[in-house]
């Protein structure tokens, strides 16, 4: 997880652009993937993170320097996501926007890229079956390593409802994973090997 | 056969007491339901942990400054169409109440300077009565009265804006904690 100095940070509180630009630029990664597990679509991910930069700085004064600078950005994003996710429910998302992807491991390569798509899918496919609260906890937790106390105050909930609802969640992958018959997902696979042998 | 609570800690990240971690063995040992509940989510596990971080397509700071730049002055565009919309409406209610004096006094100038004497006449007599009516309160009601009601007025007033303000901050400031 990014930080952020605090003479930066004071800096955007007095309304410097520089200082907030430079805020985008060390944390745009992480509002993005976060936007992107939430909505399933890098277009969706992409005006959702550009919505969570601009409401950050509609509100950057009322941001309060005891709490991390990174718990309080993630956690306007992820209500702004649970916001949208609310809004469009049944609207079908394409599959076909995908985001840019990190760089693999050393061998790039058609194939290798092809399973990281399939995986990357098979990932948003099950966290699709999860309501958007119980998502962005589970996002939260395995994405991000934030704590449960951080969690609560991110989405605004008590500790022990975090904890019931990533077991909720838990259970409901697992069965879902169970369900689809993922046993060919591609990290079981030994590395470079096609599934044509 | 009872499934709890070893699904419970299969699924928790909570620590188990040896007695517990050797219950659970021996029932998912025995129990094809929970062993296959286990490695899908160890499989589910390993999948979250196999995916690459998302990144935005490239220049994605350079968008933001467009999109910031855009918001402030669409902000600033709306707020010269207040300004403007305020004046107009200012100007055409001024210019309605001049025009219809205008026209009044135009159409019969005597009969509307009287009643503008009129009217200034009895301004000037509500304004002595007032006068003469707050002159007597004191002596009729007791200071304490007074004194109990614009308290009783400033209580009410100072609860309405603590109201208005704590609903506002309540409501609109409640998805940027």
């Amino acid at each position: 997880m990014n930080t952020i100095e605090p003479e930066v940070l004071n800096q955007v509180q007095k309304g410097n652009q520089e200082a907030f630009t430079h805020l985008v630029e060390s944390f745009q990664r992480s509002v993005f993937n976060l936007c992107y597990r939430m909505l399933g679509d890098a277009s969706e991910a992409e005006d959702a993170s550009q919505e969570t930069f601009l409401r950050v700085y509609k509100n950057i004064k009322n941001y309060d320097h005891k709490r991390p600078f990174s718990t309080w950005l993630l956690s306007i994003a992820a209500h702004h996501c649970i916001d949208q996710l609310r809004k469009r429910r049944m609207v079908v998302i394409s599959m076909d926007a995908v985001p840019y992807l990190d760089p693999p491991d050393s061998s790039p390569g058609p194939e290798s890229s092809y399973h990281m798509l399939e995986d990357q899918k098979k990932v948003e496919n099950l966290l699709k079956t999860l309501n958007p609260h119980d998502r962005a906890a589970v996002i939260m937790y395995y994405w991000y390593d934030f704590s449960y106390e951080e969690i609560a105050q991110s989405l605004s909930i008590t500790v022990s409802a975090v904890k019931s609802r990533l077991h909720r969640a838990r259970l409901t992958l697992a069965q879902t994973w169970q369900k689809q018959g993922a046993n060919n997902f591609s990290t079981e696979r030994k590395t470079h090997e096609s599934p044509a042998f | 056969m009872n499934h709890q609570p070893f699904r419970d800690w299969l699924l928790s990240e909570e620590k188990l007491s040896a007695e517990q971690i050797r219950e659970m063995q021996e029932h998912v040992r025995s129990c094809e339901s929970c062993r296959q509940t286990e490695s899908a989510w160890t499989q589910v596990e390993s999948a979250f942990r196999a995916i690459p971080q998302a990144q935005p397509a490239p220049g994605f700071t350079s968008r933001w400054q467009a999109h910031l730049a855009e918001y402030l002055a669409h902000k600033q565009k709306r707020r010269g169409w207040m300004m403007i919309s305020l004046n107009v409406v200012i100007t055409i209610s001024l210019l309605i109440l001049v025009i219809t004096q205008l026209w009044s006094l135009v159409q019969a100038p005597g009969p509307y300077l009287v009643a503008w004497f009129t009217r200034l006449f009895s301004l000037v007599t509500i304004y002595l009565t007032l006068q003469d009516m707050f002159r007597s309160l004191p002596g009729s009601i007791p200071l304490l009265s007074f004194l109990g009601m614009f308290l009783l007025v400033g209580i009410i007033s100072f609860m309405s804006v603590l109201w208005l303000a704590t609903y506002r901050k309540l409501s609109f400031a409640r998805r940027i904690i």
